[in-house]
């Protein structure tokens, strides 16, 4: 674009009609378009190539469904319903057993087949330990050769998980945040 | 009758080299559009088909081969499959009398240059006749278009090379390059102008871009190959390409010292001791500095494809008329006063001189098409026409 700017204030510079005949102004589009020729080509050869050094997925895209888990492997959703119920295509099914403390997730489907990917479910849910239950991932290469390919169970959403980029920094982050505490109390008692 | 036998099997083989050469030089240079192409708009163009795409234009026509071959209802039949073929003969015809290398031709005609024109014009007919055999109104309005734009660039595409010819006295097309293997000098350094205005005079012939109103793909979808489909398609961009060739053969021929190395001033030989390989050098190079101004030329067509706006048709008829008819016509009178100084002066008194006179050429004649234009302008505007 700038390029462009300068050739356009170039050419409205010389009006004169000399300029014109000895074709000065073919001449100076031709240069800008050679310049274009032997620049570095902003190509993804997308299947060979997933990501550039310019361009890679951003960390907020909305892809596939994961079911996060802490450090320790234990699945962070407290079971609310609170994502079955404002899912607006009825695609997640939870099913769990026991009551109150003791609640155990037994089911937790998701059918992509019917997800409109609104994005509701990753908003209402209301675990907040460095990220929630049930988070998007940065995948987004869904296609399945069967239908029921399309229907992510327990197991499977907790492969998204630990599959994606987020499970390394959530857990870096827990880390992180391990350590702070232990100076915290080393401090305190300290003090 | 020997000999005669043996004349005809010699000729047979050039033919099919030299056809089978254009026809794969054709291949690829659809290869060569589509990465300029891309590299100007900073993509790759072609990558996938084998290494760097290069198996493309195959895997192109192969497809153009199988695909389904569609009429519609309404069309001219007969003259709906005869207009790709007319479209193409004249195309490969003008082939016979391009010189690719000293020993290299198929046939040398002494009028090899008014053959050329005479011919190449013909192929025009197939494209008016596929505008009008497919009974649709886009093919119809693209070959009218096409006979208008041949026939006004077809004057001073002839026009042009008159320049050269006076130099070259000869219209054979070995003629015109040994003569300036003689002379030590292209004719482009003679006749810029003249290079100039056929290089966009075949611009226009050939149907490229800032000319190619017969097929603006914007408007008239394809031109008059809307309605056509597979192998008549492909005749149809083989002839594109093939006409592509043969204007840069041309070029190269008359104004740009054909066969002839850019570095015969400095009088370099292969050395006798190398045998066999001298022969085979001395065969082969020339074909290779043919090829490469021939690619040069290609090259810079498809640039100039990917740079420039197409032109509105009143705006082409203006350029046609207007400034490369006078041009071409001053060009030869120039070029007659030009000869006399050649003739007469050194050369380091001649080219100052001649190059002097050929700028004062433009100036004026830029001026002169000014005042035309300013001119018609006054009559419009007193009888009240806008």
């Amino acid at each position: 674009m700038e390029d462009y700017i300068k050739v356009k204030r170039e050419v409205g510079n010389r009006k004169d009609e000399m300029w014109y005949a000895f074709l000065q102004d073919l001449k100076a589009g031709l240069c800008l378009t050679l310049g274009y020729l032997f620049k570095k080509k902003i190509t993804m050869q997308y299947p060979y190539e997933k990501s550039t050094a310019e361009w890679s997925i951003p960390l907020r895209w909305r892809g596939l469904h994961a079911l996060s888990a802490d450090e320790n492997g234990r699945l962070k959703c407290i079971m609310c319903l609170q994502c079955m119920k404002i899912c607006p295509d009825h695609c997640i099914k939870i099913r769990f057993s026991g009551a109150g403390k003791e609640r155990v997730l037994e089911e937790f489907t998701v059918d992509l087949s019917r997800c409109s990917a609104c994005g509701l479910c990753f908003e209402a849910c209301p675990v907040n330990s460095i990220t929630k239950a049930i988070v998007p991932t940065e995948k987004y290469e869904l296609s399945v050769y069967s239908r029921e390919g399309l229907v992510y169970k327990k197991e499977d959403l907790l492969k998204n998980w630990y599959d994606s980029v987020k499970s390394r920094i959530a857990l870096e982050k827990a880390e992180n945040m391990k350590k702070e505490e232990v100076k915290k109390e080393e401090k305190s008692v300290e003090s | 009758m020997e000999g005669i036998v043996r004349d005809v099997i010699i000729a047979l083989i050039k033919i099919a080299i030299v056809l089978g050469g254009v026809a794969l030089g054709v291949a690829y240079s659809t290869y060569l559009e589509r990465k300029v192409a891309g590299w100007i708009q900073v993509r790759f163009g072609p990558m996938r088909v084998g290494p760097h795409g290069l198996l493309q234009p195959i895997a192109d026509g192969l497809k153009l081969f199988i695909k389904e071959d569609i009429m519609p209802r309404q069309a001219d039949k007969l003259i709906f499959y005869l207009s790709p073929v007319i479209c193409l003969v004249p195309a490969f015809a003008v082939l016979a009398v391009i010189p690719w290398g000293p020993d290299f031709y198929i046939t040398d005609l002494n009028i090899g240059l008014l053959y050329i024109f005479a011919v190449a014009s013909l192929g025009i007919f197939g494209i008016v006749m596929a505008g009008w055999a497919s009974n649709s109104k886009y093919p119809m309005l693209g070959g009218l278009r096409s006979a208008a734009q041949m026939v006004s660039y077809e004057v001073s595409l002839g026009l042009s090379v008159i320049g050269a010819l006076i130099f070259a006295e000869s219209l054979s097309m070995v003629g015109i390059v040994e003569k300036q293997m003689t002379t030590g000098v292209w004719f482009v350094f003679l006749q810029p102008v003249g290079f100039v205005i056929y290089f966009i005079c075949g611009l226009a012939e050939t149907n490229r871009l800032p000319f190619d109103l017969p097929e603006a793909e914007q408007e008239l979808v394809a031109g008059f190959h809307t309605e056509y489909s597979a192998m008549k398609f492909a005749f149809f961009f083989l002839a594109e390409y093939t006409n592509m060739i043969v204007v840069s053969s041309i070029a190269t021929t008359v104004f740009l010292g054909g066969w002839g190395s850019p570095f015969a001033f400095l009088g370099i030989e292969f050395p006798r001791s190398l045998g066999i390989v001298k022969s085979v050098l001395d065969f082969g190079m020339p074909i290779f500095w043919f090829l490469l101004k021939v690619f040069l030329l290609m090259f810079f067509m498809i640039w100039v494809r990917w740079t420039f706006p197409r032109y509105r048709y009143d705006q082409l008829m203006n350029i046609g008329w207007k400034v490369l008819l006078p041009f071409a016509i001053l060009n030869i009178i120039f070029s007659g006063l030009e000869f006399t100084l050649y003739e007469e002066l050194d050369w380091y008194l001649f080219y100052p001189l001649a190059w002097l006179i050929m700028g004062v050429m433009v100036v004026f004649g830029f001026r002169l098409i000014k005042n035309f234009d300013q001119f018609s302008y006054s009559k419009m505007r007193e009888e009240g026409i806008e």
